[in-house]
């Protein structure tokens, strides 16, 4: 019999909603244990946000046999660098299958704190416009809420996590709570204004909402512009659940965070029909546990709680625990990125920026919100925005000796880029099983992925590019060159659904409160319960519904239907 | 160039560091180390010259020495403490963000992104 310990509360992961789970359970009285894969991390020692270019072996440029043995794919995520590799799991311990020529790039992290150490730091509110666009056009299954269900928990998260921006008021992308903005560049600038005036306010470029702040705020203290988030920040300026939740659950003196717990599955009781723990294999140790608890919380992203369910099964659901709709695994989407243009604004060569700014412009969606677009469904978003290049710009010119050196100590012209993120319909057939023959390092099977873009998406990516160059022209800007990348799908890092919420059990996972029909203490609140992507970068949305779902159980505890 | 590069960009690299020698050799008879500087701008305009005819006319070209080592030297030494510290503007913790000051004001390229 292993050993089994007791809590309120278990959470499966430490990362951005597993913070926010343990935080709220906590703060409402509930003794909580939160469960991380991987190992501690101690900004102290691990951030290496001081490091400098020269103290590391290759300068900053990798160590590419390393990596092509360690992590030959989660080099692939830009931030995956000589800096910060670290922060990613190594793809030999971690492995999971894909048919030839269907990649999907899986980036992950394991480590207390998850991927908010390492990510993108951009939030955007859904609007009803994405709540209400699988009943307009009948792709996947209606969402079991609207804007005005999670609208107080945007609100809830943003005053906490701190979100700098600037109030556009656009119904398709509602405002946050936010901090000042960071300011848009003289480039920047430019273009918004040209193409307010040119597209008649249709288009508004805005600078990026970002949870990063711009202002002192709840103890944690305002960014000073380093650039390089990504190797993590000893200020704390920007939001991780290991900045911000996870001390706030600390101080009620109700968490017990273990690193290094692999968790194996969920325990169902088939007498209570409740899950009444989870098994773990201590990742140090190889040694199985198990912990109890009266509801469990599933936050170990998209892919790892679903892998989690699948791998759950019991008789009465041989093909994962909670599937009576038969939808686990499916619906995987991630967001399409890469259709765009990019071209020299003349005019400002005199003018140039001070700082490293965190954060480029946000242009939010305009397809598909008055009127309907005659090729795809659905929209996108730019990203991108001004720069002047450095040194760097001495690759592509001619030259060299001491004229050459000094040339390259001014900046280079003005760049504009405009870099799409497309909505991704969802589709049964994308989707995810466990692979029968293949385990990991922790002997537990692995998943299969099978996910491909469909017409719709390459269609908008096409219009990205499109559009890009017209309002580039728009904008005055000169050698405007498109591109369409040909990224897989997982790359984006926006990989969501494969255990949906719904209205109906028959079709969905789980209910308009992220809690499995099937088994009522049992609760997903990561991406995996997206029923639709939109186009925004998702990680606001998973920490609304968080918080809203803990509001939830505990009420439910309160009045004994828990 | 022995961790970093594999096998075909480190043979290509060598290679073109020997023709630069055979090259200045064939001119004046030394080294391109023992040549003066007239004779070493003469060889290295040259070898640019070509790599960015080549550049113009093969689409998938693998970088030609010149422009390879080139990038090797513009990286390295805009990485090093020196290229950082003294040549560029060294601005580890900037400490604000003003996204339109004047040129005057910065007076040297910063590091893109380290």
């Amino acid at each position: 019999m292993p050993r089994q310990e007791h809590y309120d509360a278990i959470v499966v992961g430490s990362g951005i909603t597993g913070g926010w789970a343990a935080k709220e359970l906590t703060e409402r009285g509930l003794r909580t244990l939160v469960l991380e894969a991987g190992r501690s991390i101690d900004p102290e020692n691990d951030y290496v946000m001081t490091t400098q270019p020269w103290e590391l072996p290759f300068r900053g440029r990798r160590d590419r046999i390393k990596q092509e043995r360690e992590r030959p794919i989660q080099r692939e995520c830009y931030a995956c660098d000589e800096w910060s590799e670290k922060f990613f799991v190594r793809d030999d311990e971690n492995p999971y299958t894909t048919e030839d020529g269907k990649p999907f790039l899986w980036i992950r992290s394991r480590q207390v704190g998850g991927r908010s150490i390492v990510w993108g730091r951009q939030v955007y509110r859904l609007s009803d416009l994405d709540f209400e666009a699988n009943a307009r056009d009948g792709f996947g299954v209606d969402w079991p809420i609207r804007y005005a269900d999670i609208e107080p928990w945007y609100d809830h998260v943003e005053r906490f996590i701190g979100v700098s921006g600037q109030a556009e008021g656009l119904a398709q992308l509602p405002d946050s709570k936010f901090l000042p903005p960071m300011s848009l560049n003289c480039a920047e600038q430019h273009v918004r204004e040209s193409l307010m005036s040119h597209f008649s306010g249709e288009r508004v470029l805005t600078i990026g909402r970002c949870a990063i702040l711009t202002a002192n705020h709840g103890g944690r203290r305002a960014c000073h512009y380093c650039g390089t988030c990504e190797r993590g920040c000893t200020t704390h300026s920007y939001f991780s659940s290991l900045a911000a939740t996870l001390p706030a659950a600390a101080v009620t003196g109700r968490m017990t965070l273990r690193p290094h717990s692999v968790v194996h599955s969920v325990i169902y009781d088939p007498t209570s029909g409740r899950a009444s723990g989870v098994r773990v294999i201590d990742a140090e140790t190889q040694e199985t546990l198990e912990f109890h608890g009266r509801v469990v919380f599933l936050c170990a992203s998209a892919l790892e709680s679903t892998r989690i369910l699948l791998h759950s099964a019991t008789e009465r659901w041989p093909d994962g625990l909670a599937n009576s709709s038969g939808q686990l695994g499916h619906n995987l989407m991630d967001h399409t990125m890469g259709g765009g243009a990019q071209g020299n604004i003349s005019g400002m060569d005199d003018k140039w920026v001070y700082g490293r700014r965190p954060n480029g412009i946000y242009l939010p969606r305009f397809r598909n919100v008055s009127e309907q677009h005659p090729d795809f469904l659905r929209g996108y978003a730019y990203q991108g925005g001004g720069s002047r290049i450095g040194w760097a710009r001495g690759n592509d010119m001619p030259g060299f000796g001491a004229d050459f050196k000094h040339a390259l100590r001014a900046p280079g012209p003005w760049q504009f880029r405009f870099y799409g993120f497309g909505e991704c319909l969802p589709r049964e057939s994308n989707q995810v099983t466990l692979d029968p023959d293949r385990v990991d390092a922790w002997g537990i099977p692995v998943l299969n992925i099978h996910c491909e873009w469909s017409d719709n998406e390459k269609a908008a990516l096409n219009d990205m590019s499109i559009q890009a160059a017209e309002m580039l022209e728009a904008a005055g800007a000169s050698e405007v060159n498109t591109f369409i990348e040909d990224n897989p799908p997982g790359l984006t890092i926006h990989e969501m659904g494969t255990a949906r919420m719904g209205r109906d059990p028959a079709t969905s996972v789980l209910n308009g409160w992220n809690q499995s029909w099937d088994v009522p203490n049992l609760f997903v609140t990561d991406g995996a319960c997206m029923t639709s992507s939109a186009n925004q970068n998702p990680s606001l949305t998973y920490m609304a519904l968080t918080a809203r779902a803990v509001d939830y159980a505990v009420k439910q505890i309160a009045d004994g239907e828990l | 160039m022995a961790e970093w590069y594999d096998t075909d960009d480190r043979e290509h690299f060598m290679r073109g560091l020997t023709e630069v020698d055979e090259r200045t050799q064939a001119l004046v008879g030394v080294v391109f180390a023992q040549s003066g500087a007239d004779t070493q701008t003469e060889i290295l305009s040259g070898l640019e010259a070509e790599g960015r005819a080549r550049i113009a006319s093969e689409e998938d070209a693998p970088s030609p020495f010149f422009q390879q080592f080139r990038g090797l030297v513009l990286s390295g030494y805009y990485s090093s403490e020196i290229g950082l510290r003294e040549e560029l503007l060294y601005q580890p913790i900037p400490g604000r963000f003003d996204g339109c000051v004047d040129v005057s004001e910065v007076t040297r390229s910063v590091s893109d992104g380290n």
